[in-house]
């Protein structure tokens, strides 16, 4: 009983401590089951986010609150935004899913500039890397270069630090342009290129280009300031094209005419540069001080003088044509100030041809006629006959050299209007003057292009001019046969003078085979005298040989007609001094086995 | 019992739903789900502390401590917030005392993106510190801090940015002028155009609207080429552009369908002169041998102007596939005429074993192999490389004069006296080829020992005339003294002496040299006094006609004036120069003397 009774409390609190506890293992129960559920919905909600793009309902979950998000960032897009905006913004960021982000980023690409908008589009884009580097790279993918390569140097920078390999292997999707930035701004903080080396060899072709490029500036940089010819040395001897070097070319130069003056320019000029890129150098250079360039240029080698003297003055006459003449006039007398002196002339009446000529007895005598010669072609091009009167005014000028100017001048009508020019020529110009054989020469190989009966007759007319040597016909069936027109040059080749229509025959054989017409060469024989047949086929071959058709000219001798004129043709060529060299061993063995024995 | 047991249940129940209500309860109030807890990115706590503006040198202490914090935070988007915190309502000064405290931290990861953050505030607030700062970092970084400087400058003041830019060295001048141009937006076209002008920058702005205008036909190649071709730039740029152009049309069009391609660059580019290279360069870059391929099949007139480009680019990657190709019989037989232009890069890349490979050289094309050869070892490696070579050929049987004499020339630059005793010894005097190397030497030798290379030019025989080429060399040089002080050992032939007395009067003249001249016409025999006088009057006339004029009258004999006024006279018949009064001055010396 007593147990009973004591057991009574004993169960009594037992029972007690039973009904309290059950609440309370229900309520701890029920805390657990009620927060982990909670954390569980918000762990679900969390992966359903991160997926957004392959979750419609959750797509369109997150497009509702994007438009509320978004609609409260109006101010972003607003000038006149300090630190504290930025600031707020930065937390304001962190509440948006990415879906809100690119959203932003798109929008941002048709807001009016602001002058904070590229910062807004580095965070939005910074924090869209964050979630997924390829997202960001492709928000911006329609973006202008300008903002573009900042963008693609926020998203590489932040991936390389996260995962290296995999920012590697992003560059090689990347357009040749933007992989070059976004190489760059990985491996801008790399000091030491062997570890470059690693991610070359592992490369692919394109990236592998990229970082080669990449290690070479990190080289050239590495010896730039103590050593510029080195580092100009090691950009000269690799493999990538100069033109992509430009610019570190360009920090070379800079450096090393700081160090060794105009004395570097023989030695650039003497490198093989391509692309335009000593052009360049040469330029930024000689601009610090043209004067003392020119001064420089005059006490180099004489070979290179010239060459460096050129450009110097062209560049320095569009500029400043007054002061590159009187820097040239004070030069001391030499081969390279009277070049110099032609050049400042030419390129002067070239830039203005009217000043020139109003400022003509400022050029010294010398040079006159060089620099009116180039004003004429240039008036020419507007009106020749007008050129042609204003020139003629300027013929007691000392050193001006009229007849040259003239010359010049139809030589550029000629090429608009050869029978304009032709026609002048033949009714204003004396016969048999040398200013008219000089203008004949001229204009009637264009002539001959347009109407070449006429001309071949003036030539055959005006060839007794002492100063043509008898050669004008020459010219024009040699313009006939510069253009291909064959046929019009063989029916005029028999009016020209026996005494050259030989050479003639020879040349048009010549251009035939040249132009696989084989038989036509030897056709043409057919209409030169029989005692000069011999000649022309031997001349033929021999003009064929040094067009290196060694070939042709054996098809040509086994055509001839007769043995005999193959033997003949074939000795004629082997007593030529050096013609094995014309021909391969077999060749040669063929050529004399049409020797008779 | 049951009723109990009910009862017990309703509890458990109620239990759990009000502890489930209750978790959820707390879980919210202790881990609120939040649009944070949606995304990626972890917040960070960073403390930052705050600034008074009344104690500077405190607060900067503070900063600098900060800053260090700041480049440790590892989410690009708190470690940018958290210097926006830090940076509120700091002066220009205050951000570059930071910014030059930045440049001081030992390396970290993230302090570089923490600095262009910096360089990119204080361009906005001191543009002119922010770019001098730009040259206290490292070289590897100016492009990128010059261009976040510039791109922030031009949004606040574009003129001011313009104008300082223009003063910079290059490529930073370029770099930083074409960022302001694509990147301001307050200023309109005409006034760009101005203070381009204004700024001696032009060029820069014609560069950049190029640029502009190719980016908006870049989608039409053939527009886009005709545009680059047209523009009036550099060459460098020109190239440039065609690149880009290239490039660009390559990503978007791949490399199916390559001779359609070369068949718009053929119409473009067909009349230039070699302004194709780059182009087809680009296009045959990723896979040459396809691109060849290709080629072959497409009209002759575009394999030829295309050939050696597209070869260039496989012979360097695959030299034996590509040379096999273009000395089959068929292929010399139809190109045999620019087979040249494909020999050269061949040479070039089997230059390291050329002998190996000059058996595959078609027969008549390897005297030309072999210059190419010689030529580029020469450039390339120390003169015993290149004689060795030499001898080598010749035991074979080969004939390298031509490449040996080119060979003294490119030697005579490096080492006068070598290369003359060497082509001495080795080259045929007896050919004008091989007089005119050594001839070339030894005008190298003169200018740095005149001596010894006239002594060496007098060794060999008179018909040789070595000696003039020494002295011509030294006059061309403007050495005229030493050039005077060795005329009279020269053995003047009989023969031959015109070209010398022309090149000797017409450097002496130009040079202003009348006095010289004419003491060097003293010491000639009255025959060759003659001819030297005769070829004294161009020079004379054209470069010194007012000492012609001057000294005519007093010249010592009336031959001598004769026969200059004569010479004088000739050559005004074919190059008109003189005035006519002129022209009666100098008639009066003829008449005079022959009356």
């Amino acid at each position: 009983m007593n147990s009973t009774s004591t057991a009574t409390p004993v169960t009594g609190q037992a029972s007690k401590f039973k009904v309290l506890s059950i609440p309370l293992i229900g309520l701890t129960i029920g805390l657990a089951i009620g927060m982990g559920s909670y954390l569980l919905l918000a762990l679900v909600l969390n992966n359903s986010e991160a997926r957004v793009d392959s979750n419609r309902a959750q797509s369109e979950f997150s497009r509702s609150r994007t438009s509320e998000h978004i609609a409260g960032l109006d101010w972003i897009f607003t000038d006149n935004l300090d630190h504290s905006d930025l600031l707020t913004l930065s937390k304001s960021l962190k509440t948006l899913s990415q879906r809100e982000l690119l959203d932003l980023i798109e929008r941002s690409s048709h807001e009016p500039r602001t002058v904070r908008l590229d910062t807004i589009q580095e965070m939005l884009v910074e924090c869209v890397a964050q979630y997924s580097p390829k997202e960001a790279i492709a928000s911006i993918a329609q973006f202008a270069e300008r903002r573009r390569y900042p963008l693609l140097q926020v998203i590489f920078s932040h991936w390389s630090a996260t995962n290296l390999d995999e920012a590697l292997v992003a560059l090689s999707d990347l357009p040749q342009s933007d992989r070059h930035i976004a190489a760059n701004a990985i491996f801008v903080e790399i000091s030491d290129t062997s570890s470059l080396d690693i991610y070359i060899n592992a490369s692919n072709l394109k990236v592998k280009s990229e970082l080669v490029a990449i290690r070479q500036e990190l080289e050239t940089y590495e010896m730039l300031d103590q050593d510029p010819s080195g580092a100009f040395s090691l950009l000269i001897n690799d493999e990538i094209d100069d033109q992509e070097q430009i610019d570190l070319y360009r920090q070379i130069a800079e450096k090393w005419y700081q160090t060794d003056g105009l004395s570097i320019v023989p030695l650039i000029d003497a490198a093989p540069l391509g692309g335009g890129v000593f052009g360049e150098l040469f330029k930024q250079i000689t601009q610090f001080d043209r004067e003392a360039a020119l001064i420089f240029f005059s006490s180099v080698e004489v070979s290179s003088q010239r060459g460096l003297g050129y450009p110097l003055v062209e560049d320095w006459v569009v500029e400043d044509p007054e002061s590159a003449l009187n820097a040239v006039k004070s030069l001391p007398k030499s081969f390279f100030r009277h070049s110099m002196l032609r050049s400042v002339a030419s390129d002067w009446a070239r830039k203005s041809p009217n000043v020139v000529l109003e400022r003509l007895l400022e050029i010294p005598r010398l040079y006159r006629a060089d620099a009116l010669s180039v004003a004429a072609a240039k008036f020419a091009q507007e009106d020749p006959k007008a050129a042609l009167e204003r020139i003629e005014e300027l013929r007691s000028v000392p050193g001006t050299d009229v007849d040259r100017a003239v010359e010049s001048v139809v030589k550029t009508w000629s090429t608009d209007a050869p029978k304009r020019a032709l026609d002048w020529v033949v009714t204003f110009v004396k016969e048999g003057s040398k200013e008219r054989a000089d203008l004949l020469r001229e204009v009637l190989p264009k002539y001959a292009l347009v109407e070449p009966q006429r001309a071949m007759t003036i030539a055959n007319e005006e060839s007794k001019s002492r100063y043509f040597g008898g050669r004008l016909e020459s010219y024009v069936i040699r313009s006939l046969l510069s253009a291909d027109r064959f046929d019009t040059a063989i029916e005029l080749v028999e009016s020209a003078r026996d005494e050259i229509k030989l050479s003639e025959y020879t040349y048009i054989g010549v251009e035939l085979i040249e132009h696989n017409r084989m038989e036509d060469t030897l056709a043409l024989a057919d209409s030169i005298a029989e005692n000069d047949r011999l000649d022309y086929f031997y001349r033929v071959a021999s003009l064929a040989l040094i067009s290196e058709r060694s070939s042709s000219v054996l098809d040509m001798i086994a055509s001839l007609p007769t043995a005999e004129f193959r033997s003949d043709v074939a000795k004629k060529l082997l007593n030529e001094r050096g013609v094995d060299g014309n021909f391969t061993e077999k060749q040669l063995e063929t050529l004399r086995s049409f020797v008779a024995e | 019992m049951i009723k109990m047991q009910q009862n017990r249940l309703l509890l458990v129940l109620a239990s759990l739903v009000g502890g489930v209500g209750l978790g959820v309860l707390i879980a919210f109030l202790v881990f609120p789900m939040n649009d944070a807890d949606l995304g990626d990115s972890p917040s960070q706590e960073v403390r930052i502390s705050t600034q008074t503006n009344n104690d500077e040198q405190a607060s900067l202490a503070t900063v600098s401590g900060d800053l260090e914090e700041i480049v440790e935070i590892e989410i690009a988007s708190d470690r940018r917030g958290a210097l926006y915190q830090v940076l509120e309502n700091k002066s220009g000064d205050q951000i570059e005392e930071l910014l030059r405290q930045s440049l001081h931290l030992d390396y970290s990861k993230n302090l570089y993106a923490v600095q262009r953050l910096l360089f990119a505030e204080l361009a906005r607030v001191d543009a002119e510190s922010s770019l001098e700062l730009v040259w206290e970092t490292a070289r590897t970084r100016w492009a990128t801090l010059l261009n976040i400087v510039a791109n922030h400058w031009s949004s606040i003041a574009p003129e001011e940015a313009l104008r300082t830019f223009s003063s910079l060295d290059e490529p930073w001048k370029s770099l930083a002028i074409k960022t302001v141009f694509q990147s301001q937006g307050t200023l309109s076209d005409t006034q760009v155009a101005e203070l381009a002008d204004s700024f001696d920058i032009a060029d820069h702005l014609a560069t950049w609207k190029y640029d502009v205008r190719i980016e908006e036909v870049i989608e039409e190649p053939r527009k886009a080429f005709g545009l680059a071709l047209q523009a009036d730039t550099t060459e460098s740029h020109r190239i440039r552009m065609f690149t880009h152009i290239t490039s660009h049309w390559i990503e978007r069009e791949g490399t199916e369908n390559i001779s359609s391609m070369l068949s718009v660059v053929y119409d473009v580019f067909a009349d230039t002169r070699f302004l194709w290279t780059p182009v087809v360069s680009e296009i045959a870059v990723s896979n040459p041998e396809v691109v060849w391929q290709q080629l072959s099949s497409m009209p002759i007139e575009v394999q030829k102007l295309f050939a050696s480009d597209v070869f260039k680019q496989w012979v360097d990657r695959d030299p034996v596939t590509a040379f096999q190709t273009v000395t089959t019989q068929e292929y010399l037989d139809a190109n045999e005429s620019d087979f040249y232009s494909l020999l050269i890069p061949w040479v070039r890349a089997v230059a390291d074993r050329f002998l190996e490979n000059l058996e595959l050289v078609p027969v008549n094309w390897k005297n030309a192999a072999i210059d190419l050869a010689v030529d580029h070892l020469t450039e390339n490696s120390p003169p015993n490389r290149v004689i060795q070579l030499l001898t080598q050929l010749k035991s074979m049987g080969y004939d390298p004069t031509e490449a040996a004499e080119s060979f003294v020339g490119s030697w005579s630059y490096e080492d006068p006296i070598a290369a003359v005793e060497w082509a001495l010894e080795n080259l045929d005097l007896e050919s004008f080829s091989g007089r005119s190397s050594v001839s070339f030497a030894l005008g190298r030798l003169a200018l740095l020992n005149p001596d010894t290379a006239m002594e060496l030019a007098l060794e060999q025989p008179e018909n040789m005339a070595l000696e003039q080429g020494v002295v011509m060399t030294l006059l061309r040089q403007g050495q005229f003294d030493r050039a005077l002080s060795l005329i009279p050992k020269v053995r003047v032939s009989s023969d031959y002496p015109f070209s010398y007395y022309r090149g000797v009067n017409l450097l002496l003249i130009q040079a202003g040299r009348i006095d010289d001249v004419l003491a060097l016409a003293d010491q000639l025999d009255q025959t060759e006094k003659t001819k030297f006088y005769s070829s004294m009057a161009r020079p004379w006339v054209r470069f010194e006609l007012d000492s012609l004029l001057e000294r005519l009258p007093k010249l010592p004999t009336s031959e001598t004036r004769t026969v200059i006024a004569q010479s004088v006279l000739r050559e005004q018949e074919y190059y008109p120069y003189l005035t006519v009064e002129e022209i009666e001055f100098v008639e009066s010396f003829i008449s005079d003397e022959t009356n």
